[in-house]
């Protein structure tokens, strides 16, 4: 018998979940194991379905919007916007140039602070505390201008169906101002304390490589898809909100820590985009017309006539879609949410084949996928 | 439907020529048809963005959400199946083997609607926990008051 064939072993089966620390979420990882080589590998997600989409159809127009905002927590706005944009369609409702400007300054915030989250899992992939602790610092800034629009930091509940619950408030947009400032100084000291640092660099660069084909292949969009080499973003290629009147740029992968669509790309790509997000606040705040901040004023008892429409924003984690259905009742009759995570788990099983185990946290938190919205 | 038939469809609707087409279909036909507008030159929708279902008046509506990564432009493809009864299942057909996005939205709807896409790869149980009966988006769908021993109807504090 060769040493070879003595040291022969059977693969061992290893499973992860539903709750565990390199996991992006609840959900079940079950892996094939060849020693540290992950020769196979699937998913189960489902442990954190709320119902959802059911509970939408049980409330008001203005209630669901509450419930859409719980579609991912840490982006809250983009579930509301999706549907106030289907229903405004339906309904025939104009929004105000100025409420308009809101929904996109508040987007791009929410953007910059779901990023900054990811970057501090990624940071924590790693076992970098110093980056960890400085971006969920730099995080509560953002969090402090959604406190101080709508009072809330999280869940913020502030769009209605023809504009925004409120107006800007008083030093509101010098305050974000002050925060892109702050922001921009701080990408520059994130990239030269980690981005390129040579520690991060081992550990995310060439693992986890998406490529631009299997990125199309398997639905994914956003981020995701950009790091991968694929242009695509609905603010340019179906604006809404006004996006059409900003000028900005949609960053693609440059492999410049390893090769295009590898975890590393994924990482630098956030970054990019964060700057962008600052560039479209800036041109934002500088261009908020006077006006109106609601279209209509809507009660429990408003109705929408029947029709149907499907609407597409630019989450943080990709295309956000939202078929919605009215029946000319006080209620929606069906709200469905095409979520940018359904892509994104789907390439899970191919990206981790090949890879080492260390390896796991970094690739699945560089996918940057909410278990919240996929579930739902 | 054949394929010229199809194509007359198409042309009839003039679909193509805007962002906003939809063409309802028979379901036999809707694979078929989705690979058509897959793989015809002149359509090209290789992007299945969504799969939606919602349930009127006792039928429920597929709704397939399809574009082109190449001109940009978008279809919308609508089947219908009607099931027997209100809590037995119906048939319809996977399109996971044209897209592999559609394995989870299939999932989805199986669990939710209680269609079964024949050829596709949906897997029991993996949006409700193991042993839920009914489908919770259909209209007639009523709520359980106990599930695994656990109750949840609640009671009015006194």
């Amino acid at each position: 018998m060769s040493l070879r064939e003595y040291l022969a072993t059977d693969f061992t089966n290893w499973s992860l979940g539903p709750y565990h620390p390199a996991l992006p979420g609840p959900m079940m990882l079950r892996l094939q194991l060849d020693g540290e080589i992950i020769v196979s590998g699937e998913t189960e997600a489902g442990f954190l379905h709320r119902g959802l989409e059911k509970a939408l159809e049980r409330h008001s127009w203005q209630s669901s919007l509450t419930y859409a905002d719980r579609l991912d927590p840490e982006s809250a706005i983009f579930g509301e916007l999706a549907v106030c944009l289907a229903a405004e369609e339906i309904a025939g409702i104009d929004v105000p140039r100025r409420a308009q400007n809101i929904r996109v300054i508040l987007s791009e915030l929410t953007r910059i602070s779901s990023h900054l989250g990811f970057l501090a899992r990624m940071a924590k992939a790693v076992g970098s505390t110093p980056m960890f602790h400085y971006v969920l610092r730099d995080r509560e800034r953002v969090l402090d201008l959604f406190e101080l629009l709508t009072g809330a930091r999280f869940s913020i509940n502030f769009l209605r169906l023809g504009g925004v619950s409120a107006d800007v408030t008083e030093g509101f947009i010098e305050r974000v101002i002050d925060v892109c400032e702050l922001i921009r100084i701080r990408l520059k000291e994130y990239n030269d304390l980690f981005s390129f640092n040579h520690a991060f660099l081992k550990r995310s660069s060439w693992i986890g490589v998406l490529s631009s084909e299997r990125a199309r292949a398997l639905g994914v969009t956003g981020p995701n898809a950009r790091a991968a080499g694929l242009s695509l973003d609905v603010r340019k290629s179906a604006p809404y909100s006004g996006y059409e009147l900003i000028d900005f740029e949609i960053p693609v992968g440059r492999g410049e820590g390893g090769t295009i669509g590898d975890a590393h790309d994924r990482f630098v790509l956030r970054l990019r985009e964060i700057t962008q997000s600052l560039e479209i606040l800036k041109q934002s705040v500088d261009s908020i017309p006077a006006g109106q901040f609601q279209s209509v004023k809507i009660s429990r008892e408003f109705t929408i006539a029947p029709g149907e429409a499907y609407s597409r924003v630019e989450s943080p984690r990709g295309t956000l879609g939202c078929h919605l259905v009215s029946d000319g009742g006080t209620r929606p009759a069906r709200v469905q949410f095409k979520t940018p995570s359904t892509g994104h788990m789907l390439t899970i099983p191919e990206l981790v084949i090949g890879t080492r185990v260390e390896d796991i946290s970094v690739i699945l938190l560089s996918l940057d996928i909410s278990l919240a919205e996929f579930d739902r | 439907m054949d394929t010229n038939e199809l194509k007359r469809k198409l042309e009839i609707k003039g679909a193509g020529s805007s962002l906003k087409q939809s063409l309802a279909i028979d379901v036999g036909s809707l694979a078929h048809t989705a690979q058509f507008l897959r793989d015809e030159p002149n359509w090209q929708m290789d992007d299945l963005e969504n799969i939606s279902a919602f349930e009127m008046k006792g039928d429920i509506l597929l709704t397939y959400f399809l574009k082109s990564s190449s001109t940009g432009k978008t279809m919308v493809l609508r089947a219908t199946v009607t099931p027997k009864t209100e809590t037995s299942e119906v048939d319809a057909v996977s399109v996971s083997h044209l897209w592999a996005i559609a394995i989870p939205l299939e999932q989805e709807i199986s669990e939710l609607f209680g269609v079964r896409f024949q050829g596709g790869k949906t897997r029991p149980h993996q949006v409700l926990p193991e042993g839920w009966r009914g489908f919770p988006l259909r209209k007639s769908y009523v709520f359980p008051i106990e599930f695994a021993s656990i109750k949840h109807q609640r009671h009015e504090h006194e």
